[in-house]
């Protein structure tokens, strides 16, 4: 049986990130779905079937702590957060909210593909 | 002091009575009266100068007083017997004497012996007073002399009526002179009350005090020296009293002009210690007069310079700290990109060359995030995970580490460390770094010096806290870049070779651990760094440096 794609939503107010992980993530047969602020979110849940969030936590408008409150509101899917604020307080609290995971900016793209793989094949367990 | 306005007053009481009587034996009543007065005032004044004098109660207690009465207390007696025996005075009779009725009579023996005792408590208590005049501070001369001129007003007063020297009238007027006196004095013992202790305690405060007191006069004689200052220029007490040029004192002072009020900060060396002192001058005048000296206050400054400098080296690097975690954060983002994207390029099939150049993109994109990381590391100020460590195993792990390159490089390590060296609140990991760090500074330098170098590392408990110190043998910290040490990209390593971090970073983790670290150096004798840390306390959370950065 061929398994289904999985899809990936990918949140970041800097393009270029969000093409470079889209990029890599393709590249690594994923789904990718791409959001540039937190109020997107919401809407892309609802419509689109979202196997994992890619969020960042500093962003303009909608901070990535609400935008994680928002997800947990509606849904239990694997959340890895993809920071340049490594401050413990900070990942402490991301876990707090229900963040799943981080990856630290800037990273390794074979290191954010394989938490993405581990996150999911646990979510699919 | 108030016996002596009492018998002023009997006296006075005595001779008004006297005078407005007009028989003999009234005239003699009054008169015995009179001479209760008259012989307790010099008593009371003698008693009096010698307490103002002396600063203390000497005569307070009946037994001391006791032997300065006999005679006094003789005198009255024996006036009161007059009649029997006329040792005082004999051939009393009525006579006039211009305006006055007054009561002539010959003087005996013993009255003679009475005045004797009067005047020699008199004048001796004026002579105590008067040496306290040239001794004493100069504010309280105009009261000394001011009770001296009331004394000797009535006592010559007194001379010319008993001997005769002026012929008319022929009256004893030394009550009314000292009752006029009696009020000046009294009006002043309020005053005296108040400040018999000050001359004394001016001169022990001047003498104890740390700060250094010279006083000169117009002609730049040094009047008076207290030992603090004797101590601070390291001079004998003996250029006292002499002419003398400030550059004598300390050549620091040379240029310093005489006589000009103003303060300025110097350095000076005090017994082998370099000191800041504030120099004050102040021109001494007295009222609306011509000054009469000047003076020099030397105040050592030394600790609330270093405490000032130190909170501002403090706060200098907390405002470093905050930009740079701004902008190091700015940088991560678009080196994700350069890194992300250039590391998924490599993974294609791309030329050699192209290969070759993507990986220097690729490889330096990193150097620059590990740049952002240690600045992050610098500015960092969240607690990280603690727990107690001992300070000695920590660094000799990070000496393992060295050891291969310390032999290859002709260092040589002596480590003197406390065996029960109290635990730290610690990041042992972060220790270490900041150990690793100060280690290969220390290496990197004595190479660079002399090829090899010896480096001692001592641990010790100091007070509530560890104190460790790395001292090398290299060429030392240049004084001017003693300031700038710990500021984030200053360096002395040539490009390539320090990113000037190392030791921002130093300071960052060790503040962060509520430490303290700082380095002594005189150019030319190596360096030595100190880091202090507060002793592990399970019950204390708390610590000075948080206060330092409250005040701050």
């Amino acid at each position: 049986m061929v398994e289904k794609k999985a899809t990936i939503l990918v949140v970041d107010d800097d393009q270029h990130i969000r093409d470079l992980i889209q990029r890599v993530l393709e590249s690594a047969d994923y789904r990718v779905i791409t959001a540039s602020s937190g109020g997107e979110i919401s809407g892309k849940l609802s419509s689109e079937e979202i196997d994992l969030v890619l969020l960042d936590i500093k962003m303009p408008g909608m901070h990535g702590f609400q935008a994680l409150e928002l997800i947990r509101e509606k849904s239990d899917i694997p959340v890895i957060m993809v920071t340049a604020m490594d401050e413990a307080t900070t990942l402490q609290h991301s876990f707090n909210l229900g963040a799943d995971d981080y990856v630290k900016k800037p990273f390794r793209t074979n290191e954010l593909l394989a938490r993405i793989h581990a996150k999911l094949r646990r979510s699919k367990e | 002091m108030i016996s002596l306005a009492i018998s002023t007053f009997v006296w006075t009481l005595g001779f008004l009575l006297e005078t407005n009587s007009h028989t003999l034996e009234q005239q003699l009543f009054y008169n015995n009266i009179g001479y209760l007065g008259s012989m307790t005032v010099p008593i009371a004044w003698f008693f009096f100068a010698l307490n103002y004098t002396s600063g203390k109660r000497l005569f307070t207690n009946w037994k001391r007083i006791t032997p300065f009465c006999i005679i006094p207390l003789a005198t009255v007696i024996l006036v009161w017997t007059n009649n029997w025996h006329h040792l005082m005075w004999s051939n009393e009779h009525l006579a006039t004497s211009g305006p006055f009725i007054v009561t002539a009579k010959t003087y005996g023996p013993f009255f003679w012996v009475a005045l004797t005792c009067n005047y020699v408590l008199i004048i001796t208590g004026a002579i105590f007073l008067l040496r306290r005049l040239f001794v004493g501070a100069p504010l309280y001369r105009g009261q000394a002399i001011s009770l001296i001129i009331a004394v000797s007003l009535p006592l010559l007063w007194n001379i010319i009526y008993i001997f005769s020297l002026v012929p008319l009238p022929h009256k004893d007027l030394t009550p009314v002179t000292f009752a006029i006196s009696g009020i000046a004095i009294v009006r002043g013992l309020m005053r005296f009350k108040l400040f018999r202790a000050i001359p004394f305690a001016r001169e022990f405060i001047i003498e104890q005090m740390s700060d250094g007191i010279l006083v000169f006069d117009m002609s730049n004689r040094l009047l008076e020296a207290n030992p603090a200052a004797i101590e601070i220029f390291g001079v004998n007490r003996n250029i006292i009293g002499k002419r003398i040029s400030l550059s004598l004192l300390s050549t620091a002072l040379e240029g310093m002009p005489p006589a000009k009020p103003g303060r300025i900060e110097l350095p000076l060396t005090v017994s082998g210690e370099k000191r800041i002192y504030e120099i004050e001058t102040v021109v001494m005048h007295e009222k609306h007069k011509e000054p009469v000296g000047w003076l020099i206050i030397l105040h050592n400054i030394t600790e609330r310079k270093n405490m000032q400098e130190q909170l501002l080296a403090q706060d200098r690097l907390a405002s470093i700290g905050k930009l740079t975690s701004g902008v190091a954060h700015e940088l991560n983002n678009p080196l994700t990109s350069i890194i992300g994207f250039s590391e998924f390029l490599l993974k294609r099939d791309l030329s050699h060359d192209i290969h070759a150049d993507l990986n220097v993109i690729n490889s330096e994109a990193e150097r620059a995030a590990k740049i952002v990381e240690g600045l992050l590391t610098f500015a960092r100020k969240h607690p990280e995970d603690k727990l107690p460590s001992n300070i000695n195993v920590i660094i000799e792990k990070a000496l393992e580490i060295r050891d291969y390159e310390q032999k290859n490089n002709n260092i040589e390590v002596i480590t003197r460390f406390a065996q029960d060296l109290p635990e730290v609140m610690g990041n042992e990991f972060q220790l270490q770094q900041v150990f690793l760090n100060i280690i290969i500074n220390a290496e990197f330098f004595m190479i660079e010096a002399h090829g090899k170098g010896v480096l001692t590392i001592v641990t010790e408990k100091a007070g509530d806290c560890v104190r460790v110190s790395f001292t090398d043998d290299g060429p030392g910290i240049p004084k001017e870049n003693m300031k700038y040490l710990f500021s984030p990209f200053f360096t002395t390593k040539e490009v390539g070779k320090g990113t000037g971090l190392g030791l921002s970073i130093c300071h960052g983790i060790i503040t962060e651990h509520d430490g303290r670290i700082w380095a002594e150096s005189e150019s030319g004798t190596g360096a030595c760094f100190i880091i202090e840390l507060p002793v592990y306390n399970s019950n204390q959370k708390t610590n000075r440096l948080n206060r330092i950065n409250d005040i701050s």
